[in-house]
């Protein structure tokens, strides 16, 4: 009885898993081989390009009003979405792994990761024989980020530089003047300072734990996370002590923001406080709009660009789109791709004010500038030149960013002192990136 | 094909009908757990990151894992949430069991108040709780600033984070051992009880000399399995710190989420994966081992 039992099981688990590979050996192959016959063209074939789709309602809907576009001058090409919900990149490594990953892939800072491990095909020789297309148009320091080993894997979508959003009242209420464009770190915090009011619950700021705004300062002050050479780690420089130091300030000294733990415990998000004036200026991008339009602020309030220091730089939220390096359709891919990132596609991304345009034409930032909302949107616009997204160009990014926000949060509770946390945070990123 | 034309015996015929009728969750069981199971058996021996091919490299990852600072202060996390949660919450559901077992009236309706945590998902438990535990709008500060009392920062600072799960989580389990208790208890037979109180054994008596010796074995059960489960704690963290402030609550399990899928190191994670079994193992081991030490005796 025991070999029949054992006979039975192995069976059952041979039947499991030819089934389980079978089955998915034979859709991928039988979807493919028609298409490739008959090649481009022929008006009558048509290729189907999968692509990822993901974030809010109104997102989507630009990238299918964009993808409606292009298939009407395409009419051979059909676009089929891959919705890759919230947990992006979760959902992308899974739909990699599992072997049926969309031929265009949603990418917000994994190029790099991706890109090391061999899933991504390098964009250069479709960009070198398009005479179509101008690479030229897109800012260096984001198309920089997306390449490895002088090959590039990505083209960004939608650019979002952070500014800072502000309410007018509460600074009318302190006797403060309205920021300018060229204001500096000095004024921001004698501003933070004065419109910080305990009594009343009021922030000055928020230093958001949101993506790498801690580096934003770091590079505002002339310091950044690696060596050029992406070798080792550079935050041992004097220069991110002094912007430790600030952020130390900031959060604990002055406490003119809450600290890490207090925005988690508090559980509303920046734009929640800043709409119950219960903060009077917070860092955000682009993204803010829509929600700001739909459901007008009770109070007068604008954006202006990060305050100076060495420098202007800031971050940004990015969407990048990259090709799969086994799609079966990289000619199509790649028209699809260039469409979007096109002129076409970015006077749509500037339509919906979502976000910027990621390259920098002229005709589609105007529709941002003209838009008026909120007055100094042209804040945004600037910035952009000066993005610089150090962190999306080391492989091992996510395993960075954990250990150094556990840094960054011992000293922003008031555990710890700048020297130690620049100390701590050099020797274990150097240990990561020596791995 | 005709079956009656193989000629076999009716005891085979019976067992083959009987694995006929249990295949369905034995298919479920090899693809859901057999083979996970082994598949990260295998994963822990070589440098998999999920996606490229993965390359064999011995024991590398658990030799590894022993100078893993951040493992071995995961590994301690988990054992102060484990010294938190088992020995109090498994106390306050016996007390609870043996007071609901009382002939006290609506008993029903207080068990159901204690089961009703249990089934409800821990996602929108951890969600509300971490609400309750909100330092400016919380329920839980706002009850205590009416007392005048210390309002802690709980999931805001580094030492008051894990006690604020650990409570959440005995509230949260409380009803599970509950039920487990009130089974032992209706085992006991009364006329034990009848007998002591014609001794004149008071409640007291009776409760450490007649109670607690014969739930031996359901203590034992309630034991292994709290600590089990407690190893594998994950969702509340996840839900109310994400492991910090400052890593002050990444427990096991989240540890090895954040390597397998986000740090790309799933052989590395799958090794921890195997060494937190080890250690249940063990543990569950030395249990079964003291209990069976006391029934000799």
């Amino acid at each position: 009885m025991k070999k029949f039992s054992l006979i039975a099981m192995g069976f059952v688990l041979l039947v499991g898993l030819l089934t389980g590979c079978g089955g998915n050996a034979n859709s991928t192959k039988g979807n493919d081989t028609e298409p490739v016959n008959k090649g481009e063209g022929n008006s009558g074939a048509s290729v189907t390009i999968k692509m990822a789709i993901s974030g809010s309602e109104q997102e989507q809907k630009l990238r299918y009003e964009t993808a409606d576009l292009f298939m009407k001058d395409h009419p051979n090409i059909k676009i089929e979405w891959v919705d890759i919900g919230n947990e992006r990149y979760q959902k992308t490594l899974t739909l990699i792994s599992g072997g049926n990953p969309p031929d265009i892939l949603y990418i917000n800072d994994w190029t790099l990761p991706l890109a090391t491990r061999g899933v991504l095909m390098p964009l250069d020789d479709f960009i070198k024989e398009d005479h179509s297309f101008n690479l030229d148009e897109f800012y260096p320091s984001i198309i920089d980020a997306y390449k490895l080993d002088g090959k590039l894997y990505g083209l960004p979508q939608d650019l979002s530089p952070t500014v800072i959003y502000y309410n007018k009242d509460l600074f009318d209420q302190a006797n403060l003047p309205y920021p300018a464009d060229d204001w500096t770190q000095d004024d921001f915090i004698t501003a933070a300072k004065k419109l910080t009011n305990p009594a009343k619950k009021q922030y000055g700021f928020i230093l958001s734990t949101w993506n790498t705004e801690y580096d934003g300062w770091m590079l505002r002050n002339g310091a950044s996370l690696f060596t050029p050479d992406l070798k080792k780690s550079a935050v041992d420089s004097p220069e991110a002590l002094k912007a430790l130091q600030l952020l130390k300030q900031i959060v604990v000294d002055d406490h003119v923001s809450p600290n890490p733990a207090e925005i988690q415990a508090m559980g509303q998000y920046d734009y929640a406080l800043f709409r119950n004036r219960q903060l009077a200026m917070f860092s955000s991008g682009l993204w803010q709009l829509p929600g700001f339009k739909a459901e007008p602020l009770p109070f007068k309030w604008d954006v202006v660009r990060m305050p100076k220091q060495v420098n202007q730089a800031t971050k940004a939220g990015v969407l990048s789109w990259s090709i799969h390096k086994d799609t079966k359709h990289p000619k199509e891919a790649w028209e699809v791709l260039k469409f979007f990132v096109g002129h076409e596609g970015m006077k749509l991304v500037a339509k919906y004010s979502m976000a910027l345009p990621a390259s920098d034409v002229k005709e589609a930032n105007q529709i941002i500038i003209d838009s008026k909302f909120p007055v100094n949107v042209k804040a945004f616009v600037d910035s952009a030149p000066l993005v610089n997204m150090e962190e999306f160009r080391h492989p091992k990014w996510s395993e960075l960013s954990v250990a150094i926000n556990e840094q960054l949060d011992r000293m922003l509770i008031g555990n710890q002192s700048p020297e130690d946390t620049q100390k701590n945070m050099f020797a274990k990123m150097n240990e990561i990136m020596a791995e | 094909m005709n079956l009656k034309s193989l000629k076999i015996p009716t005891s085979m015929k019976e067992t083959l009908w009987a694995y006929v009728f249990i295949s369905p969750i034995m298919l479920g069981f090899a693809v859901f757990m057999l083979y996970p199971l082994s598949a990260s058996l295998y994963l822990s021996f070589t440098n998999s990151d999920g996606i490229t091919v993965a390359g064999f490299v011995g024991f590398d990852n658990y030799v590894k894992l022993m100078s893993d600072k951040d493992f071995i202060k995961s590994l301690f996390v988990t054992a102060y949430y484990t010294l938190g949660t088992v020995p109090i919450g498994t106390g306050l559901a016996l007390i609870v069991a043996v007071i609901l077992n009382a002939k006290i009236r609506f008993t029903t309706i207080y068990r159901s108040a204690f089961f009703l945590p249990v089934i409800t998902s821990m996602v929108a438990v951890a969600t509300v709780w971490k609400w309750l535990y909100n330092t400016d709008y919380g329920l839980i500060n706002a009850f205590l600033m009416n007392l005048g009392l210390y309002e802690p920062p709980w999931l805001a600072s580094d030492k008051w984070a894990m006690p604020a799960i650990i409570m959440m989580s005995i509230w949260k389990g409380i009803g599970f051992n509950m039920v487990l208790f009130l089974a032992g208890l209706q085992g006991i037979s009364p006329t034990i009880y009848e007998a002591a109180k014609i001794d004149g054994a008071n409640g007291l008596r009776r409760f450490v000399h007649i109670t607690i010796p014969l739930l031996r074995n359901t203590t034992l059960f309630v034991f292994i399995i709290a600590i089990i489960s407690s190893f594998q704690v994950f969702d509340q963290v996840f839900i109310m710190t994400k492991g910090g402030p400052a890593k002050s609550t990444t427990v096991i399990i989240y540890y090895i989420y954040q390597n397998a899928f986000q740090f790309f190191k799933q052989g590395y994670a799958s090794a921890m994966g195997y060494v937190l079994f080890a250690i249940i193992f063990v543990i569950t081991m030395v249990q079964l081992k003291i209990s069976n030490r006391k029934d000799v005796n």
